[in-house]
């Protein structure tokens, strides 16, 4: 009996090849998971009553799967009528919101700069570092968030952030941002605010760092060869892990966009990869329940991320 | 004119890249073999380092080198080309210790290059040089024990192209024309690629060369940089030129798409008439 075929089948099934396919499949079940969810939700569908962050969640994740453009004044509406610090934790409506509107790529201009948005920066950088204590690290994420979601959605004036983000660069030695206990949680925001200033020609002096904390990530990703990135204890649980990893390849295809150093899109490639198996488990159910909208979370920003990776990839095989 | 004593620090005992650079030095004069030694093939610590280089791909590189013979391309243009040069360079043996027990060459299995039984059998022997062959990570002490260094030849070039995949990256990259293909004879250092360069040499790429092709212009060329390292060595010594490590960068492992992007592109930049 030649058991040569059954030992292959094996092995295919050991290796667990996971193909474009696989992710565009993958992709399309999320986002007919998310399609029935917002279906369910509609307002005042069964007598349910959602307050406004609620709805608005909604709206946004409709604009991201029909990649309208976003609605910016809304979104400084609600930024600043809410408690700005839930911001860091991914499970709260408003940070929920803020990361689907940052998922929309057509932005309509905002000459405007927000006042009120600056001054609470400024006021959370005066005690704020990322290797401080626990308050000033909750402080450099919060700013983190603000300023990458500024920059973003163009609602914060870039030599404003220029100047700000200074001051978190000088509280993070580039060294810093992997330690014994994972990466710093939240970070991303951090290397991807810097990613922004530099495309924008805002951030010549910060070029080089950027670089090193883009190479350091690199070399997390390709040496450790983590299915999700190890975080420290702010990561808190495996799904705020996984979104922020995402986020983590999120930044690597800009480090390719901004520097095109096809490294990146390499590692981006084989980190997808990695973390197919965690997202395929994933299903969306009806509740409109924080867990829920975390999981939706996390399947935009997969969905996101193999959008551009494949985009990314395409273009490079037509050079 | 005293002789270069030469150790070398090969891979697993019938991997063919150390039994043609073995047989190479045995044929030069002037230059003794002090001692070899081999990796043991399959033990737990060999197996949880590769495990950690290439993951699940592992057990289909086992299943293939010892059950699956179909898969070995004995037949393949690639290894007939090897056979070629293993016949120039008078190679009858398949292993590493009936070639060392041939010519009376003291030979050793060990763990691993690093290990204690290693460094003792090399630092009983006294080498000049010790050439690794295969791709073990390389430690201080073993760094220490000859007089002019460990030499590797690394495939790619230096000082841009460092790590692995090197093959593959400047096809991805397009660098053909001002870096090109080729293999790197340098000294070990702590870092990854990292050491003084003593020689290099480019290889070309033809239209019709493929991936796994390259494999054996890479192997051939990997072999004769190696040798004549060490005849250069011993009759005019070498200088090493340190690494601008800023003029490179480190490379890791290409995904499968990649790989295939890399492979599509050959016909459209293969440089064999232009450069050479």
């Amino acid at each position: 009996m030649n058991i040569v075929p059954i030992i292959e089948k094996v092995l295919s099934w050991i290796e667990k090849d996971v193909s474009s396919e696989g992710h565009q499949l993958n992709s399309e079940r999320l986002a007919s998971e998310i399609n029935k969810y917002l279906i369910n939700n509609r307002k005042g569908k069964d007598g349910k009553e959602f307050n406004r962050l609620e709805l608005n969640i909604n709206n946004s994740l409709g604009k991201f799967l029909q990649g309208d453009e976003l609605d910016i004044i809304n979104v400084n509406k609600v930024l600043l009528s809410n408690d700005i610090d839930s911001i860091v934790d991914d499970s709260s409506l408003l940070s929920i919101y803020m990361q689907l509107q940052e998922l929309n790529d057509n932005f309509l201009e905002y000459s405007e700069n927000n006042p009120a948005l600056s001054l609470k920066i400024e006021n959370l950088l005066k005690n704020a570092s990322w290797i401080g204590n626990p308050r000033e690290k909750n402080n450099a994420h919060i700013v983190s968030r603000l300023i990458y979601w500024g920059l973003k959605m163009k609602f914060l004036d870039g030599e404003f952030a220029a100047l700000k983000i200074k001051l978190l660069v000088e509280g993070l030695p580039s060294n810093k941002l992997f330690n014994s206990n994972g990466m710093i949680f939240g970070s991303s925001f951090l290397l991807r605010s810097l990613l922004i200033l530099v495309k924008e020609g805002l951030g010549a002096e910060f070029m080089d760092y950027t670089k090193d904390i883009s190479e350091l990530m690199l070399r997390r990703l390709e040496i450790k060869k983590e299915s999700v990135v190890l975080m420290d204890a702010n990561g808190r649980n495996e799904k705020s892990s996984i979104l922020e990893h995402l986020r983590c390849i999120r930044a690597v295809l800009e480090v390719y966009i901004v520097f095109g150093d096809v490294r990146f899109l390499n590692a981006a490639l084989k980190a997808n990869d990695r973390i197919y198996p965690y997202i395929i488990k994933i299903k969306i159910n009806m509740k409109m329940s924080s867990r829920n909208l975390k999981k939706i979370l996390i399947s935009c920003n997969y969905m996101k991320s193999i959008q551009e990776q494949e985009k990314r990839f395409s273009l490079l095989c037509q050079t | 004119m005293s002789n270069l004593r030469v150790a070398i620090s090969a891979s697993v005992d019938s991997n063919l890249y150390s039994l043609l650079v073995t047989q190479g030095c045995i044929n030069l004069e002037n230059v003794e073999i002090v001692g070899v030694t081999a990796l043991k093939t399959l033990t737990v610590k060999r197996l949880r380092f590769e495990y950690s280089r290439v993951g699940a791909k592992l057990f289909r590189k086992i299943f293939n080198k010892y059950f699956n013979t179909k898969a070995s391309l004995k037949s393949s243009p690639q290894n007939q080309a090897m056979d070629s040069l293993a016949m120039d360079l008078g190679l009858m043996c398949k292993s590493l210790k009936k070639l060392t027990d041939n010519n009376n060459i003291p030979f050793l299995k060990v763990e691993s290059p690093n290990c204690k039984t290693s460094l003792e059998f090399f630092k009983q022997h006294n080498p000049d040089i010790i050439l690794s062959i295969g791709s073990s990570i390389i430690k201080k002490p073993f760094l220490q024990i000859p007089k002019h260094g460990v030499f590797n030849v690394h495939m790619g070039i230096l000082p841009e192209y460092r790590g692995i995949g090197v093959t593959e990256w400047p096809i991805i990259e397009n660098r053909l024309k001002d870096i090109g293909l080729g293999v790197t004879l340098h000294i070990m250092e702590g870092g990854v690629d990292t050491g003084p360069i003593l020689m290099k040499k480019n290889i070309s790429l033809s239209k019709s060369d493929t991936l796994v092709s390259l494999e054996s212009k890479y192997l051939k060329e990997m072999v004769n940089l190696m040798i004549s390292g060490v005849q250069i060595l011993r009759d005019v010594g070498l200088k090493a030129a340190p690494q601008k490590i800023s003029e490179g960068k480190q490379y890791f492992e290409t995904h499968k798409r990649m790989k295939e992007f890399a492979q599509q592109r050959i016909p459209y930049i293969a440089n064999d008439k232009s450069i050479f």
